[in-house]
């Protein structure tokens, strides 16, 4: 994949020596990195010093001690630069001896155990270079939104840093929780719309992720979108393109639509063999992203849950579509669908039981060889094929959108000590910077994914992940359609929906009755939360919607 | 015929006892099964561990997952603390509760103390949906500086299962009749002496069941402990609830290891009490 | 002879020779109020303050993405709006229903259970100790447990589909947690599951009060075991069961931890119990003030149906007999 080489768009117009120096220092990356190689580093122990001469001959600041850490050390005038400096900087009265950061448990890991073995991990490296000691305390992803709710109702100021999942922004910046950052983006300039280093997908993603209703309250270091994979080999055997298109009269290619999808699932569909068909999720809290998968895509450039003055569009003929689609795959999957969260997929999958399914996109990351889900040693991993999501065409035109939720981000807490709030952002300024969250998110210890630019090409989150995924990463985020979110009530939008898809599931309603009365649902949240200003927070939330078709352009 | 009954009977307590364990049995055999045996997608169901295996236990006290998970690192992680803090505040909420609870039901059975509402206004503690009783106790706490402290937990765990202590020991206090403290204030006793001589000893079964019922109780709580802990002070299964791997998700093996390590206070205090149960107690010295 | 249970009598009576009330004595007064006064203050404060700021907030708009302190929920006043709200909610007014019928049903099954185990555990018999522990081991294990193991074992591939099938012809494949009509029927099973030892304890404690002399006297009247139990043994437990019934039927009410783990309420709402519903709200909407309000509702029904299941039992003891 070409490097792309640009300007950092955060830093201030630098002198023409700190642009030289810049290029200089990607190119050498880039280079090093298309060789895989290290450029020579000194005797391990991972002591990283703050200032550093590398051979391009500039100082730089970040990771250092091991092979390749060179990828991830950045110029005095970056993003994560100008945190470590204004954090060294600060005067003691706003310089905490700790700051206590609230983490999912299973994100812990990509923080604080050493990744490439022997290096300092992210937070002590930041401890290391600012003399500010990291405390994680474990918010269980199940319980934080309660957690947060309760900080903010008592007002706790306990914790620096909260922990949340994007559709929590809204409700916890109403609460007063989360802290309005505009000040210290303007001040220190975060490295968000980099086109090398910020968000994968660019400004929109920025809006999505960390704006509500214009503004920033949250610093997103995750990126939880779905991938779509198939068994390259199944759709590889002969014998099975031939049995395809003798029953259903077309090539047994990977999917494009949706129609072709159910298809193919139901082709390969033989419980009796231990193979499912296609095993995307259906259970409660995690099976309703699959519902969105296929809604999206169901109007040109994209399908919204709402109209422009927050009149439901989910139960239109796109969301009948939709959910008819959704019921009719159930039956090529486990018969215990409905409670099967991503353990039991992720299980099944290694052990070769499902044709199709739609996953995280750590699912690469964890199907190795010899790894914890090859307990059969079947190596799926090598049979494992990311594809774009499927879609619909509409009108001729193929419309495909993945999509992604909980997604962690992290905010400063209003009610920590304000003296603080500086040194708690600057945290998140660093910690979630291009080049220190492509290293950190490699690390199969968390499960934080890929979400900039750079991890596209970083070596590291290339062989994690595997090439073909953050390939397909590349091509569909872009275009990647927002679940439910930047909105006050979201959670409350996504119960309606979630509930009334277990019933439509689970034959309590009928598709069009279960529709109905998310839209009812949906209303009466709308109506309570004020429906002018939700109406303005909708607008301003369509900032992180994508406005192309495809952005895979066709392509699987 | 009396033999025949009397074998019946010893089959339907073994039958019953079995279903009943069954669920126990595989909490216990869930303890040793190393990560692939957790949940079975293959259609194989495994009885027994195959692989039986501590890493579940070592995990839970501070060891890194091994086996096929070696290469994944995971956060260590220990459940002593949180065993400790479940200890400290069940018990002491529970000997609270006993305390207060007992004085409460005895002035309630003996003297009809409070009236007629008192008991009642007690059992309605109870009626409140805990999540509702939680929220106001949330502030109420935040405002007395006892949220997130054990003291705070061992206040609510003891308020909360009072009532429990007081319904209790007053249907006991109940069964002992009457001449039985008066025969001791006859013999010189005070009202006092003869509640702590004469009636206390009688109803020793039920306040031994009702101190197992309440520490169960207080023991396995989790929605109290969630919400008016859980980031300096956590119990156990609070502790136990967020025990996720990046993985594997849930470590159902490591939660039921500790989950089986949790059985034992509780099954030492029924095996301390069961002496008084069975013992079999007499109301011989009342003749009427 | 007459059997007679002894129960009390009017607060401060004494018994002089043949039972006969008199005039209360002052002295007991002073204990009988040291006794109850710990427990006062913490009525008090646990009652008080909740219940006060409940129906303040419940008459509110206020939750915590107000912004504001709670204190100033009058800002968002709305009279008995929520209180329509959750009346004319269908989903609450099923949850209502679908808790009731499974606090009975649970309730019942759990009684029934532990009186047979417990009148057959109280003649001793060798191990009678040991079984009394094991019996007892479901209520140790800690809700959070027992949930994810009981989700394990209810799966529709899970040992317990696995072991039926085994005895019946074909393939038994319930869908305990995913079938609407059974989720309900699982969730109520794992609570039997948990308590029915508490009632086998409470029951057994109960029995093993009866005084050993009004047995033998009944037996030298030639009554048979089932008099026994009916004219002897009843009467006097009859409180006991009372109070067990009245305790595990609340308890039974605010069913969540089962709920919960297995099947989140679910599959949609099937399997929702009040606590359910009641948890949604407050933790994944922050509905607090609905919350507060449909709170209300739940103990004003539930006292009024505990005030009435008291009253035998009051009754009884105004009677003393």
């Amino acid at each position: 994949m070409e490097e792309q080489v640009h300007q950092n768009e955060e830093s201030p117009a630098g002198t023409p020596a700190g642009r030289r120096a810049t290029r200089r220092q990607v190119v050498a990356a880039g280079a090093a990195a298309g060789l895989g190689l290290a450029v020579a580093s000194p005797a391990a122990g991972g002591v990283a010093k703050s200032t550093r001469r590398t051979r391009v001959g500039r100082a730089v600041g970040g990771p250092s001690g091991w092979a390749g850490s060179q990828r991830y050390q950045y110029p005095a005038d970056s993003a994560p630069g100008r945190a470590i400096a204004r954090a060294k900087a600060l005067p003691a009265a706003n310089k905490p001896a700790q700051l206590v950061v609230g983490l999912y448990p299973g994100s812990i890991g990509n923080y604080s155990t050493p990744f490439p073995k022997g290096a300092t991990p992210p937070a002590k490296l930041w401890e290391q270079l600012t003399g500010i000691k990291i405390k994680f305390v474990p918010v269980d992803a199940a319980q934080a939104y309660a957690k947060n709710t309760r900080m903010a109702a008592t007002r706790d100021g306990s914790m620096n840093i909260v922990q949340l999942g994007m559709a929590d922004t809204g409700d916890l910046a109403e609460a007063g929780l989360l802290r309005d950052l505009s000040d210290y983006v303007a001040k220190h300039k975060p490295d968000w719309n980099d086109p090398k280093w910020g968000y994968l997908g660019g400004k929109t993603t920025t809006q999505m992720f960390n704006y509500y209703n214009g503004k920033p309250y949250a610093v997103a270091s995750d990126g939880d979108y779905q991938i779509f994979v198939i068994r390259k080999d199944l759709w590889a055997d002969p014998a099975e393109q031939k049995a395809f298109k003798a029953k259903y009269g077309y090539a047994l290619t990977p999917p494009r639509t949706w129609d072709e999808q159910a298809d193919m699932a139901e082709f390969f569909h033989r419980p009796n063999d231990n193979l499912l068909g296609a095993t995307d999720l259906r259970s409660a809290a995690w099976g309703w992203i699959n519902f969105v998968m296929r809604y999206t895509s169901t109007a040109n450039p994209v399908a919204y849950y709402w109209d422009d003055n927050m009149k439901p569009l989910i139960n239109g003929p796109g969301g009948l579509k939709a959910l008819n689609h959704l019921i009719k795959t159930t039956a090529f999957g486990s018969k215990d669908a409905l409670t099967w969260v991503w353990p039991e997929q992720y299980q099944n999958w290694g052990d070769g039981g499902a044709a199709m399914t739609i996953a995280f996109n750590n699912l690469t990351k964890f199907h190795k060889k010899g790894g914890p889900f090859d307990k059969s040693g079947f190596d799926v991993g090598s049979k494992t094929h990311a594809i774009p999501m499927p879609g619909w065409k509409v009108n001729g035109k193929l419309v495909r959108h993945t999509s992604l939720y909980f997604n962690a981000s992290n905010g400063v807490n209003t009610f920590s000590p304000a003296k603080y709030h500086e040194a708690a952002y600057l945290f998140l300024q660093w910690v979630a910077s291009g080049p220190i969250y492509t290293w950190l998110t490699a690390n199969p210890g968390g499960y934080q994914d890929p979400c900039k630019v750079a991890c596209l090409t970083d070596p590291l989150v290339r062989s994690s992940y595997t090439p073909r995924t953050v390939d397909v990463l590349a091509m569909t985020v872009p275009g990647a359609a927002p679940s439910i979110t930047a909105l006050k009530g979201a959670n409350e939008y996504i119960q309606a929906l979630d509930i009334n898809l277990q019933k439509a599931l689970s034959g309590q309603l009928s598709p069009q009755k279960a529709l109905d009365a998310v839209a009812a649902s949906w209303d009466r949240t709308t109506n309570k939360v004020g429906r002018a200003r939700q109406v303005a927070a909708w607008r301003a939330s369509k900032a992180g919607w994508p406005k192309m078709a495809d952005s895979a352009k066709g392509k699987v | 015929m009396k033999a025949l009954l009397t074998s019946l009977r010893m089959i339907v307590i073994a039958a019953v006892l079995c279903i009943f364990l069954f669920p126990v049995y595989w909490t216990v055999t869930m303890a040793f099964k190393p990560a692939e045996e957790w949940t079975p997608t293959g259609g194989k169901t495994y009885w027994v561990p195959d692989h039986p295996t501590f890493d579940n236990f070592r995990r839970i006290f501070g060891g890194t997952p091994g086996g096929s998970d070696s290469f994944l690192v995971s956060t260590p992680i220990n459940a002593t603390d949180s065993i400790v803090t479940s200890l400290v505040t069940s018990i002491v909420g529970t000997l609270l509760a006993l305390a207060v609870g007992t004085f409460a039901a005895y002035g309630i059975s003996r003297y009809r103390a409070g009236g007629k509402m008192l008991g009642f206004s007690i059992l309605q503690l109870r009626m409140f949906p805990p999540i509702a009783v939680i929220i106001p106790v949330l502030f109420l706490w935040t405002y007395l500086h006892l949220f997130d402290t054990r003291l705070g937990l061992i206040l609510i765990y003891g308020a909360v299962t009072f009532p429990f202590v007081v319904w209790l020991m007053k249907s006991f206090f109940d069964e002992v009749p009457r001449e039985i403290s008066e025969a001791a204030i006859v013999d010189g006793c005070s009202q006092f002496g003869a509640f702590r001589k004469s009636v206390l000893p009688l109803v020793k079964g039920g306040l031994a069941t009702t101190a197992l019922f309440v520490f169960i109780l207080n023991w396995s709580d989790f929605l109290i402990a969630l919400v008016l802990a859980g980031n300096n002070v956590v119990t156990a299964p609070v502790f136990l609830s967020q025990i996720t791997s990046a993985a594997t998700g849930e470590e159902f093996g490591s939660r039921a290891a500790l989950g089986v390590i949790l059985i034992t206070p509780p099954m030492l205090l029924s095996i301390l009490i069961q002496k008084h149960l069975v013992r079999g107690l007499t109301f011989g010295a009342i003749k009427r | 002879m007459e059997i007679t249970t002894d129960t009390t009598t009017q607060a401060g009576d004494s018994l002089q020779a043949g039972g006969v009330p008199t005039a209360p004595m002052h002295p007991h007064r002073h204990i009988s109020r040291l006794m109850i006064l710990p427990g006062i203050v913490l009525l008090l404060l646990l009652v008080l303050f909740p219940v006060v700021m409940e129906i303040y907030i419940s008459l509110t708009t206020w939750t915590p993405t107000t912004g504001s302190q709670w204190y100033l929920a009058y800002r968002n006043w709305t009279w008995f709006g929520n209180y329509w709200d959750g009346l004319t909610s269908p989903s609450f007014i099923t949850a209502a229903v679908r808790t009731i019928v499974m606090t009975v049903a649970a309730t019942g099954v759990e009684f029934l259970l532990g009186f047979g185990l417990a009148l057959l555990f109280l003649e001793k018999f060798i191990g009678r100790g040991v079984a009394t522990v094991l019996f007892l081991i479901p209520m140790m294990i800690v809700p959070a447990v027992s949930g994810f193991v009981f989700l394990l074992l209810l799966r529709t591939d899970g040992p317990l589909n696995t072991a039926i099938s085994a005895i019946v012809p074909g393939t038994f494949e319930a869908r305990w947690l995913t079938d609407p009509t059974l989720a309900p029927v699982a969730v109520t099973l794992v609570d039997i599951w948990q308590w029915t030892p508490l009632m086998f304890l409470i029951l057994l404690a109960g029995l093993m009060a009866v005084p050993e002399d009004q047995i033998q006297a009944a037996d030298i009247l030639g009554a048979s075991w089932f008099q026994k139990l009916r004219h002897v043994v009843l009467p006097i437990v009859k409180p006991i069961i009372l109070i067990a019934l009245i305790i595990r039927g609340m308890e039974a009410f605010k069913i969540f931890d089962a709920a919960w783990l297995l099947t989140q309420g679910g599959p949609g709402e099937a399997s929702s119990t009040i606590s359910v519903k009641l948890y949604r709200e407050a933790f994944q909407n922050s509905q607090w003030s609905y919350v507060a309000a449909l709170a209300i509702v739940v103990m004003i029904f539930v006292s009024l149906a505990a005030s009435q299941a008291i009253k035998p039992l009051e009754r009884q003891q105004e009677r003393g007999a």
